[in-house]
């Protein structure tokens, strides 16, 4: 077998490597690429480079030229970004330094990929044998020492101005940021160290300057919703642009900082603004406003000074002053000499509606969030037990359900009805003295049940329902019990009461009066095993034996 | 008003409540002179009941029943609508061999035996309200000591049955009973607490009294009070190494 003809390193070097393939592929990338051809080599062409490399690798020593080959091929990117990129990028500033940064960087990819087909045999043997960097990863490398490191100040600058510039409201070159984005993520070689240190940092530190600037012309000029809606704006557009343009990692990191400089600093200004604030919002109905309020200040962190808690603090406070005018007024009414009477209906449906108003406000602006369910239950309990006149707020209440659960009370539909109770219940729930609660009711339920005023059984066992949701049975339980005679007479009345006709017509005696009489007595009443006869001329007894039967 | 004496034997259409003790608010009894023929009718259901419960008791209560009076203004009839104490107090003014009599003031409490604080409410639903079944010299809106009532012999209305409305007897609710099952109510959660615990600082004690108690919140000094009446009644003892505990005596 004919040996093949050692190739010498500079015979191999500038008449077959240098000539044909990197001089024509520098020329290329000078002159600009031909948009026509889609490979910048033919296939040919490259094996031909490729197997001279080959060829020189695998030459037996003292021939084998592989750490020369490696060593020129660093030389050459190093030398082509040294003496033709780097002095085309530092001829150039702002935008056309981003352009020229782009189009070089696009170059250098190039290149560096050509230059990697090239001597491709060297990253099979010689770059593991000896531990190197691929030839991949060196390209990289010296773009960034060479280049990155030379001029990435100018750059970030410039990026920086761009964001700064589309911040108010101009229109940029997006993919122009997008692309230089990309140059600094694959200088992180697999990290984004470089990303990070390099830009993000001094743009999160440009976006807090900027920021904090705005913000105090915001505070200064606009009234609290308006600069809230200002916000938000701002916000969604910093989401935006790291969608757009940025690394996603730093989403976060940027939202932070903006929440931090246009909320979390102007927070205590924005929610005692006068006017406009808080409470003049809650004061107002200003929901949308309000709704916004709570969606930007919960994103800042909850503590004792900044984010919801101070909301709800403001809440609170409201609540709980609209709740005192309200018992204000009944006092005032009954130092004008009102008459003081369990009932007030009025009152009662003052603080329904207000309650009715808040908790609305608290489930569909503030999401139902935990620390505003909190702030509404501690202002109601704070007012709801402040009681003013010779009736509690407890009797004042169990009397409103008197007066719905009456017939002939407030002549309410059955949807109505149970609205109300519904409403009464929560605010019950409000109260410290349950127990007075129920036991009001209790007498009260008692005389509708003795003087059959009750308007509607439904509605009745609705009501003890609702409470024993809220307390439990032993609460309800007595009231329960009062109740269940009257349930079974009610279910067998109209036999009972058939009966009784009949005894009456077959008596066809003058009956000059009547009388009901309604004993109290201890125990329940079992079916007796034998049933003694009543005295035969007292037929009327009768009666009273059947409601003793089933009640 | 006029009723025959044949008819003052006859029928009534009479029903019972029977209402359990524990299960019902208290009410005060009242100890109300009746006519005879309610008396027949209370003895023999009293007789039937002690019958079939030989245990229970049966106490009457006047204040929360209702009745419904025939009544007799000239020719025309009507049906009142009353609660029983009126009712009571009506039948004391059925003629009495025919000849409708004028009572006193004094005379009416005699015969029905209320006390003065109902007698007068009632004779002030009947005499002085929407419908004057009753007349009362001087004509006034106050039922005073001095009245005197009869007959109003000139009632008309154009309705045939009426409801004769009367102020209510009692109170919405006694305070009392509250403060008495609050009483029991912190007591048992004091005792339920130690007997848990066994012994307890005076501090940790009232917060976890407090915050067991669900339906009305004590004053501390009302538990320390409950405390102290449980150290009489040896539940707990004041425990002689640690100052301000307790010890749950089983």
């Amino acid at each position: 077998m004919l040996s093949p003809k050692i190739i010498a390193l500079e015979e191999g070097w500038n008449n077959e490597i240098k000539a044909k393939a990197i001089d024509v592929l520098e020329d290329m990338l000078n002159t600009g690429l031909d948009k026509n051809k889609p490979r910048l080599f033919d296939p040919k062409e490259y094996v031909q480079t490729y197997t001279t490399c080959y060829n020189m690798c695998t030459q037996r020593s003292p021939y084998n030229w592989s750490e020369q080959l490696y060593q020129r091929h660093g030389e050459t990117i190093c030398d082509y970004l040294s003496k033709t990129v780097l002095p085309a990028l530092k001829q150039k500033s702002g935008n056309a330094l981003l352009t020229e940064l782009t189009v070089r960087w696009s170059n250098h990819k190039i290149m560096n990929k050509w230059m990697r087909l090239f001597f491709m045999y060297l990253d099979r043997y010689y770059v593991k044998h000896h531990s190197l960097p691929t030839l991949d990863v060196a390209g990289l490398k010296h773009f960034k020492t060479l280049v990155y490191n030379e001029v990435k100040k100018d750059v970030v600058n410039a990026m920086i101005a761009l964001i700064d510039a589309e911040r108010d409201q101009a229109l940029i070159d997006r993919a122009l940021v997008k692309n230089t984005v990309e140059l600094l993520e694959a200088m992180g070689m697999g990290s984004l160290d470089a990303y990070v240190t390099d830009f993000e940092d001094q743009l999160l530190a440009s976006t807090k300057e900027y920021y904090a600037r705005k913000s105090q012309e915001w505070v200064e000029s606009d009234d609290a919703p308006a600069y809230l809606a200002k916000a938000e704006v701002a916000l969604e557009a910093e989401a935006a642009r790291v969608a757009h343009y940025l690394n996603g990692a730093s989403e976060p990191k940027l939202l932070r900082v903006c929440e931090h400089e246009i909320l979390e600093l102007r927070e205590t200004v924005l929610l005692e603004k006068e006017g406009s604030g808080c409470r003049a919002l809650l004061a107002n109905d200003r929901k949308a406003d309000l709704a916004r309020m709570y969606r930007l200040f919960g994103r800042v962190p909850n503590t004792p000074t900044h984010g919801l808690p101070p909301m709800a603090a403001l809440v609170r406070a409201h609540i709980e002053q609209m709740g005192n005018d309200i018992i204000d007024r009944r006092e005032a009414r009954l130092s004008e000499g009102a008459k003081d009477s369990n009932q007030d209906p009025a009152f009662v449906k003052e603080l329904l509606a207000l309650h009715d108003k808040y908790l609305a406000v608290v489930s569909e602006q503030f999401g139902g969030n935990a620390l505003f369910q909190k702030a509404l239950k501690e202002a109601f309990v704070e007012f709801a037990n402040r009681d003013v006149g010779k009736h509690t707020n407890a009797e004042l209440m169990s009397s409103f359900c008197d007066r719905i659960l009456k017939s002939g009370g407030e002549k309410l539909g059955d949807e109505d009805v149970e609205a109300f109770l519904e409403k009464t219940v929560q605010l019950f729930s409000y109260l410290t003295d349950k127990d007075l609660f129920a036991e009001i009711y209790r007498n009260q339920l008692a005389k509708r049940l003795l003087n059959q005023r009750s308007a509607s059984d439904d509605a009745e066992r609705l009501m003890i329902g609702k409470l024993k949701l809220r307390c439990g049975s032993q609460f309800t339980g007595k009231m329960v019990r009062a109740r269940r005679p009257f349930l079974r007479r009610h279910r067998r009345l109209g036999a009972v009461a058939a009966t009784h006709r009949e005894a009456l017509t077959g008596l066809k005696t003058p009956s000059s009066r009547r009388l009901t009489v309604f004993v109290n007595a201890g125990g329940h009443v079992k079916r007796p095993r034998h049933r003694p006869r009543p005295p035969g001329r007292l037929r009327e007894l009768r009666e009273g034996r059947l409601f003793q039967k089933y009640g | 008003m006029k009723a025959d004496s044949s008819r003052s034997t006859g029928k009534l259409d009479f029903s019972v409540q029977v209402l359990t003790t524990g299960y019902w608010p208290t009410f005060a009894s009242i100890d109300a002179h009746l006519p005879p023929e309610i008396v027949q009718c209370t003895k023999v259901f009293k007789d039937y009941y002690d019958e079939k419960n030989s245990k229970r008791r049966v106490t009457w209560m006047w204040s929360l029943g209702n009745a419904s009076v025939k009544a007799f203004f000239g020719k025309k009839a009507y049906d009142l609508q009353v609660a029983t104490l009126q009712a009571i107090v009506l039948l004391t003014f059925n003629p009495v061999d025919g000849s409708s009599q004028t009572l006193t003031y004094a005379q009416v409490a005699e015969r029905v035996n209320l006390p003065d604080e109902h007698l007068k409410r009632v004779l002030h639903s009947l005499a002085c309200g929407k419908y004057k079944v009753l007349a009362k010299t001087p004509m006034s809106s106050r039922v005073a000591l001095t009245d005197s009532f009869a007959v109003n012999t000139k009632f008309s209305c154009p309705m045939r049955k009426i409801r004769v409305p009367m102020a209510s007897l009692d109170e919405s609710h006694n305070p009392k009973r509250v403060e008495e099952d609050r009483t029991v109510a912190i007591e048992a959660a004091v005792v339920r607490i130690m007997k848990a615990r066994k012994a307890l600082s005076h501090q940790s004690l009232l917060a976890e009294v407090l915050s067991q108690l669900a339906f009305f919140r004590p004053n501390p000094k009302v538990i320390k009070r409950r405390i102290e009446a449980l150290i009489d009644r040896e539940y707990l003892e004041r425990d002689p190494e640690v100052a301000n505990a307790y010890r749950y005596l089983a």
